[in-house]
């Protein structure tokens, strides 16, 4: 009998822990006692199963078959006279893991990450002309995992060295000279696991925050917060805040924000919170109109909190709420955070993504069929269908440097991402070619 | 008589081809993670390999074959999902009821509750439990952010909590 009481996460996590543990074990007992290879016998497809998808099976397995049992010579790469590629057709262009990252620096260019270099672009995403290396060459071959771009001359990067072993070593390496010369000094150690968030508010002063993996439980750990002040030669340990999320943003010398968990279930842990002692302690915000929501409610970060200057900020949370259509709640404030006030849109659809940046004057909400925009912090919107972006896959991330131009990152499959730019205010989007701009001009 | 460019991609053929084989059992372990079922899970590992096997040429490094294989094959689960996946709204699912009658156990709980996730979310759950690989290990297996991760883990867990109590409670209601 199942107990008559709300699960908590402790109890959730040793639940999931026992089933996945039984799943292992079907597995085990299937992988022993299944038919020999199938890369070494075709197999007949299970006749209890009798769907489309046995048929897939056995295209599958007829296809390896080939493939791999005839004989070597015909394994050769496709001849030419292949199918024609119409040049009028839109241009496809791949999903890329390297494509990883993308902001808009402090001095409000677009940048992304691609390929281990620093591509940014002054023209909302048209012209991508200023390509610069994102590591060391001792670091070629690293994966990077955080990017923090100042302006084109200074930018800090988190780099794993084998990102699929335990014991990875991080390195955290800046540049003063847009790439030309690097210092590398190794993540402390409590970092090495965990997802890492840069925040510079000058080439000299910046802050770090990592989230300690907690070995025990799929819960987060301790976000620990740290802080240079030598432009990321060395790193001292602040503070720890919480189990809140890894979006950071430093709003002057001492105060930096933190966005809680990107979705939560109202009531359950703070949404955002805020250091006024440079990371040594951290409080939650609070925020009109959320402590009031049922608590079956699920809310999300929808965007930031981004700061213009040390006063100027916004954030914005999508709230799924009993009763309630769906809605996009704004939050602006004009006194460095200690206040702030709420505008609901009400989006009557539930959302599936939504921007996670959104700087300028333009704000932006998006699930996969709609976009709705505001140039007036969110007191008026317009709304339409935008074309060009694949229907059915999340947009990740979408920003605008002006009200026309702007990019957006769609997670087209586990393949990874794709960037497309818009020229007329997101209700047009076309693919951007970043492999071109790498090409030797 | 093959050219030497012919003759390098044979090579690199049959290095994919021994490391692909080798890794079957680890993939279906994998795929069994993500799906629940040791069926499907056969189903996703040929869809995969036969997918890899075409996409051969797009490998640069054979020694990276492990991780590049199992990105497809959680990309081939992901999407098996969403196939079979029926949209459900996480606030008040249906009570879980066993063949017999009676209030299903933990795991029959579980099983209901997870098939009602997004397919996104099941499969990092399948990554993190099943696997026990960490947020970073997931990202680079399925080519996407970390804070992506977290994030679909984390909803995944709201979404299971919010499924499981409204079952319950709609349990004790029944009960009464």
């Amino acid at each position: 009998m199942k107990p008559n009481r709300s699960i908590n996460q402790e109890e959730l996590e040793a639940s999931l822990h026992r089933y996945y543990g039984e799943v292992g074990s079907r597995a085990e007992w299937f992988i022993e006692t299944r038919d020999p290879d199938l890369f070494t016998s075709a197999r007949q497809p299970r006749a209890w199963r009798g769907s489309a998808r046995g048929l897939v099976a056995l295209a599958a397995t007829v296809a390896i078959a080939a493939a791999v049992l005839v004989p070597r010579f015909a394994m050769s790469p496709s001849a030419p006279g292949g199918p024609s590629t119409d040049s009028s057709a839109p241009v496809k262009i791949a999903p890329d893991p390297s494509l990883s990252e993308a902001g808009i620096s402090r001095s409000g260019e677009l940048w992304v990450s691609y390929k281990q270099k620093l591509l940014l672009s002054s023209d909302g995403g048209h012209n991508w002309s200023t390509v610069l290396p994102l590591t060391s060459d001792a670091h070629a071959g690293d994966t990077v995992t955080a990017v923090y771009v100042l302006d084109s001359d200074h930018f800090w990067t988190a780099l794993a060295a084998r990102v699929l072993s335990p014991a990875a070593t991080v390195t955290l390496s800046g540049t003063a000279n847009g790439g030309a010369n690097w210092i590398d000094t190794v993540a402390p150690a409590q970092c090495e696991a965990g997802p890492i968030s840069l925040s510079f508010l000058d080439p000299i002063r910046g802050f770090m925050v990592c989230q300690q993996e907690n070995a025990n439980s799929a819960s987060q750990g301790q976000s620990l917060v740290f802080q240079t002040r030598d432009g990321g030669k060395s790193w001292a340990r602040q503070g720890a805040c919480g189990t809140s999320g890894m979006l950071m943003t430093a709003s002057d010398n001492t105060t930096l924000w933190l966005a809680g968990q990107p979705a939560v279930a109202a009531g359950t842990y703070p949404l955002v919170l805020v250091s006024h002692d440079e990371g040594q302690s951290c409080s939650p915000v609070a925020l009109p109109g959320v402590d009031s929501l049922p608590s079956a409610s699920i809310v999300r970060i929808a965007l930031g909190p981004v700061f213009s200057d040390s006063k100027n900020g916004r954030l914005a949370l999508a709230v799924e709420s009993p009763m309630q259509p769906p809605a996009i709640w704004f939050y602006n404030t004009a006194d460095g955070g200690a206040t702030w006030s709420r505008i609901t849109h009400t989006t009557g659809y539930i959302a599936d993504s939504f921007s996670n940046s959104a700087y300028g004057t333009r704000l932006v909400t998006v699930s996969v069929r709609h976009m709705a925009v505001s140039d007036d912090d969110g007191r008026t919107w317009t709304e339409f269908d935008p074309t060009g972006l694949p229907s059915d896959k999340p947009l990740s991330w979408v920003a605008f440097s002006s009200v026309g131009r702007g990019v957006a990152l769609v997670l087209e499959d586990y393949n990874g991402l794709v960037l497309y730019s818009t020229g007329d205010g997101g209700r047009s989007w076309s693919t951007v070619d970043l492999a071109s701009a790498l090409l030797p001009k | 008589m093959l050219s030497m460019a012919t003759e390098a991609g044979l090579e690199a053929d049959d290095a994919v081809r021994r490391l692909l084989v080798a890794g079957l059992p680890q993939a279906r372990r994998l795929a069994t993670y993500m799906l629940r079922d040791p069926h499907d899970a056969e189903d996703a590992v040929q869809e995969a390999a036969a997918l890899a096997w075409s996409r051969r040429r797009d490998l640069r490094d054979p020694q990276a074959v492990e991780a590049w294989f199992s990105r497809i094959l959680t990309n081939v689960c992901r999407k098996q999902l969403e196939r079979s996946h029926k949209s459900a709204h996480v606030v008040a699912p249906e009570p879980i009821v066993d063949p017999n009658g009676e209030i299903a156990t933990e795991r029959d709980e579980l099983d209901g509750a997870i098939a009602q996730l997004r397919p996104d979310e099941q499969v990092v759950l399948g990554l993190r439990y099943g696997r026990d690989m960490t947020v970073s290990q997931i990202a680079a297996l399925a080519g996407i952010p970390e804070g992506t991760v977290k994030s679909r883990l984390h909803s995944a867990h709201e979404h299971l909590r919010a499924i499981i109590d409204a079952g319950r409670r709609r349990e004790s209601e029944t009960v009464r």
